[in-house]
C-alpha cells in the first residue's frame, strides 16, 4: 500500500504541483488547506483515524499560522509520532528554531527545492 | 451702718471688706480672656480678621466690665457707683450681642447681614436714649452702696435673655444643621459659648432681680470654661488657623490657674509654697512645652519627607508609565515590522516556487516528452528563476538585517559541527570546478561557541561559498582553531583561505560593504554576484559581537577571511 503524505497547503498552484510529483514517487497524497481542517483531522486521528506516514505543513495558512497545526500534531502522544516537515516560504531564524524545538524534523524553504528534490528529502527520510 | 463707712479702696479695687473669692473669680477670668482674645487676635492673620476683632472686643468689653464690677463691690462714692452702674450694664449688652455675632461669624465664616445689624442697633439705641431718665437708676442706696433699679433694667433683662436664647437656638440649629466632619467641633464651641453666655448673663439677671450680688461671681466662671473650649478647638482643629500645642495650651493654663491662687492666699507659708510650685511649673512647663515642640518640629519634617517621597514615586511612575507605553509602541512597530516581511516573503517566493516547480517538472517531462530544442530552453528558464530565487532571498535577508527583526538567540553552538554541515553543502560546487574544498580542525574537542546556530551557519556558509565562487584553481582550505582574544577571552578563529582572483588593498577595506562594487576580475569570475553576501556575514559576525576582515596579497593572490568568535 502507497505511504500516504498529508500536505497541508494552501496555494492551488503548489497543491498541483507537490500532488502530482509526490503521486509520481509513489505516496498518496492528502490535501487540506486549512489550519482550522487540519486540527480537525488530527482530532479524528486521535479518536483513531488512520495516520499519515508524514505531515507537510505549511506556515503562512489562510486562518492560522502552521505551527500550530505542529503544535497540535506534537500535543498529543497518539499523533506526535507523526514526522513532520515544515514547508514554507517564510524563513525566519526565530521561526524555525521554534519548529525545531516542536521536533518538526525540518524547516523547507520552499523556492530553493525543485518538487522532485523535496520528494527526493521525503522518501529518504521514509526510507531510512 | 452705711456703706460710706467703709474705707476706700486701693487702686479703685482693692479693698478687705470683700469676700476673698471676688478677685479670684474676676482677675484671673479677665486675665484669660484678655491674653486669649489678644492672642488669637495677634495670630488669626491668615484667616477672617473680623473673627479675632470680634473675639478681641469681647474679651476687652469682658476685662472693662470686670474693673467695673470691681469698682461696684469696693467703692462708696454715690457719683461712681450711678456712672459704672449704668455703664456697666451697657457693657454687659454688648459683651452677649458680639458674643452672639462673634459666634455666627466664626461658624458661618460670613459677616452677619445688615438687616440683623440693624435691628440690634435699634434694640440698643432704645436702651441707650432711656439711660439719662429716671426709668434708669432710681436712687442710690446707702445701706449697701447699690442703687434702686428702674424700669428700663427690665428691658434689660430681655435684651439679655433675647440675645442668651438667640446663641442658644441658633447653636443648637447649627449643630443639628452641620455636616459630619465640622459637627464634633461645632459642639463644643456652642457648649463653650453658651454656657459663657448663660452663666454670665444668667448669673447677672438672677443677681440683680434677687439683689444677691454674691451669685454674680459664680457667673464668671463661664468665661474661663468658654477659653477653655476655644483653647481646645485651637489644639484639636486648628481654630483661627492657628496652630498651637496641646502642651503649650495645658502649661499655660496651669500657670495662669496656679498663678491665680495669689489672690486669694492670705497664708505666708502657702504664698512661698505656691511661688515655688509657680516657679517650677513655669520653668519645666517651658523646657516640656520645648522638647514637645522639638519632636513635633521632626514629626511634620518626617511627614513633609513622606509626602516628597510620594511625590517623588508618583512623578516615577508617571515617567514609567511614558516609558512603558514607547515600549508598547515599539513592541507594534516590530509586530507591524515582521508582519510586512512575512508578507513580502510569502508574496515573493510563492509565485517563484510555482515557477520553478512546473519549470522542473516539465523538464522532467512530467508533462508529456519534451524536445531537446525546449529542454534546453526550459533549462535556462529554469536557471534564471533559481537566480532571481538566490536574489529575492539575499533581499529578502537584508532587509530582515535593516529592519531588525531577527533576535540572536544565542546559545553553545558546535562551530565544528556548523563547518562540517556547510563543507558538506558546498562541496558538489567544488567538485564541478574541480578545485579543493578542506576543511583542517585541531586535535581534540574544540569549545562551542555562544552563539546563534542558525544564524552563524548562514554567515559561514556565505564566506565559503564566496571563497568557492571566486576560485578557479587550486581550492579553498577552511580550518579551525582556538585562541585567546582581547582580556584573555577564549576565542575560535575561523579561516577560510583560498587561492582564488585575490583583491586589491581597496576592495579588501570595502569587502564587507553593502555598497561592494566587484572588480572586474570578479565580474568575469562570476557574473551574477554582487558582493551581498559577505555583507550580510559580517552583519552576523558583528551582531554576535565577533570579528571578520580580510586578507589579500593583491589580485590574483588569492584571499583569506579570518572571523573570531568568542567561546564559551
Amino acid at each position: 500500500m502507497a505511504r500516504k503524505i498529508l500536505l497541508i497547503e494552501d496555494e492551488p498552484q503548489l497543491i498541483d504541483i507537490y500532488t502530482s510529483v509526490l503521486k509520481k514517487a509513489g505516496f498518496s497524497v492528502g490535501t487540506l488547506k486549512y489550519g482550522e481542517d487540519a486540527k480537525k483531522r488530527l482530532a479524528a486521528m486521535r479518536e483513531g483515524a488512520a495516520k499519515p506516514d508524514m505531515m507537510l505543513i505549511d506556515l503562512i495558512l489562510p486562518d492560522m499560522n502552521g505551527i500550530e497545526v505542529l503544535e497540535e500534531a506534537k500535543k498529543y502522544s497518539q499523533t506526535s509520532d507523526i514526522p513532520c516537515f515544515i514547508s514554507t516560504n517564510y524563513s525566519d531564524g526565530n521561526l524555525e528554531r521554534r519548529c525545531l524545538e516542536l521536533k518538526a524534523e525540518k524547516f523547507i524553504l520552499k523556492t530553493n527545492y525543485t518538487p522532485g528534490e523535496l520528494a527526493e528529502l521525503i522518501k529518504k527520510r521514509l526510507d531510512g | 451702718m452705711f456703706c460710706t463707712d467703709i474705707p476706700n479702696p486701693v487702686f479703685f479695687i482693692f479693698s478687705n471688706s470683700v469676700p476673698h473669692l471676688l478677685y479670684f473669680s474676676h482677675i484671673p477670668s479677665a486675665i484669660i480672656a484678655l491674653i486669649l482674645g489678644f492672642f488669637i487676635f495677634n495670630k488669626n492673620r491668615s484667616g477672617s480678621r473680623i473673627v479675632g476683632g470680634l473675639l478681641l472686643f469681647v474679651s476687652i468689653t469682658f476685662f472693662v466690665w470686670i474693673i467695673f464690677d470691681l469698682i461696684l463691690w469696693t467703692n462708696n462714692s454715690s457719683n461712681l457707683i450711678i456712672f459704672i452702674w449704668s455703664a456697666i450694664n451697657l457693657l454687659e449688652m454688648f459683651i452677649s450681642a458680639s458674643t452672639l455675632y462673634f459666634s455666627y461669624v466664626f461658624l458661618e465664616k460670613r459677616d452677619i447681614s445688615f438687616k440683623i445689624k440693624l435691628f440690634v442697633g435699634i434694640l440698643f439705641l432704645i436702651y441707650v436714649a432711656f439711660i439719662p431718665t429716671s426709668f434708669n437708676l432710681v436712687k442710690f442706696t446707702l445701706n449697701d452702696c447699690g442703687v434702686e433699679q428702674g424700669l428700663l433694667f427690665y428691658y434689660f433683662y430681655f435684651l439679655e435673655i433675647l440675645f442668651s436664647s438667640w446663641l442658644a437656638i441658633y447653636l443648637i440649629k447649627k449643630i443639628i444643621t452641620s455636616k459630619k466632619g465640622e459637627r464634633a467641633m461645632t459642639t463644643y464651641f456652642s457648649i463653650g459659648a453658651i454656657g459663657f453666655l448663660a452663666s454670665f448673663s444668667g448669673a447677672n439677671v438672677v443677681a440683680s432681680i434677687t439683689e444677691r450680688w454674691e451669685i454674680l461671681q459664680y457667673g464668671l466662671f463661664g468665661m474661663p470654661f468658654f477659653m477653655a473650649f476655644l483653647v481646645y478647638l485651637i489644639v484639636r482643629y486648628k481654630a483661627f488657623n492657628i496652630k498651637l500645642l496641646g502642651a503649650e495650651a495645658l502649661i499655660v493654663a496651669m500657670i495662669v490657674l496656679t498663678g491665680s491662687q495669689f489672690f486669694f492666699i492670705q497664708n505666708p507659708t502657702n504664698r512661698v509654697l505656691t511661688t515655688i510650685t509657680f516657679v517650677l511649673i513655669t520653668f519645666f512647663g517651658w523646657l516640656l512645652v520645648k522638647s514637645v515642640a522639638r519632636e513635633i518640629k521632626q514629626k511634620e519634617e518626617i511627614d513633609r519627607y513622606a509626602e516628597e517621597l510620594g511625590q517623588a514615586k508618583e512623578k516615577l511612575e508617571a515617567s514609567y508609565r511614558v516609558e512603558k507605553q514607547a515600549k508598547e509602541e515599539l513592541e507594534r512597530i516590530g509586530e507591524a515590522k515582521s508582519q510586512f516581511i512575512m508578507a513580502t516573503q510569502h508574496h515573493l517566493r510563492t509565485p517563484l516556487t510555482a515557477l520553478k516547480g512546473y519549470l522542473s517538472m516539465a523538464i522532467e517531462g512530467d508533462f508529456g516528452r519534451v524536445n531537446k530544442i525546449l529542454k534546453e530552453k526550459l533549462g535556462f528558464c529554469f536557471e534564471s528563476t533559481n537566480r532571481l530565487i538566490k536574489l529575492v532571498n539575499e533581499f529578502l535577508d537584508i532587509s530582515k538585517l535593516q529592519l531588525g527583526r531577527d533576535i540572536l538567540e544565542v546559545k553553545e553552538a558546535s562551530i565544528t559541527e556548523i563547518l562540517q554541515d556547510v563543507i558538506a553543502e558546498v562541496k558538489p560546487e567544488a567538485d564541478k570546478k574541480s578545485i579543493y574544498l578542506t576543511l583542517g580542525l585541531p586535535p581534540g574537542s574544540v569549545a562551542p561557541a555562544m552563539a546563534d546556530p542558525i544564524k552563524i551557519r548562514e554567515a559561514l556558509y556565505n564566506l565559503i561559498d564566496n571563497a568557492v565562487k571566486y576560485t578557479e584553481k587550486g581550492g579553498v582550505r577552511v580550518s579551525l582553531e582556538a585562541g585567546k582574544g582581547e582580556a584573555g577571552k577564549n576565542t575560535l578563529l575561523i579561516t577560510v583561505v583560498d587561492t582564488g582572483i585575490g583583491m586589491s588593498k581597496q576592495e579588501v577595506a570595502d569587502v564587507f560593504g553593502r555598497q561592494f562594487e566587484r572588480g572586474k576580475e570578479a565580474k568575469k569570475v562570476y557574473a551574477l554576484g554582487r558582493g551581498i553576501g559577505l555583507y550580510i556575514a559580517a552583519s552576523i559576525i558583528k551582531a554576535h559581537k565577533g570579528r571578520i576582515w580580510a586578507e589579500s596579497l593583491g589580485q590574483g593572490k588569492g584571499s583569506s577571511f579570518f572571523v573570531e568568535l568568542v567561546a564559551k
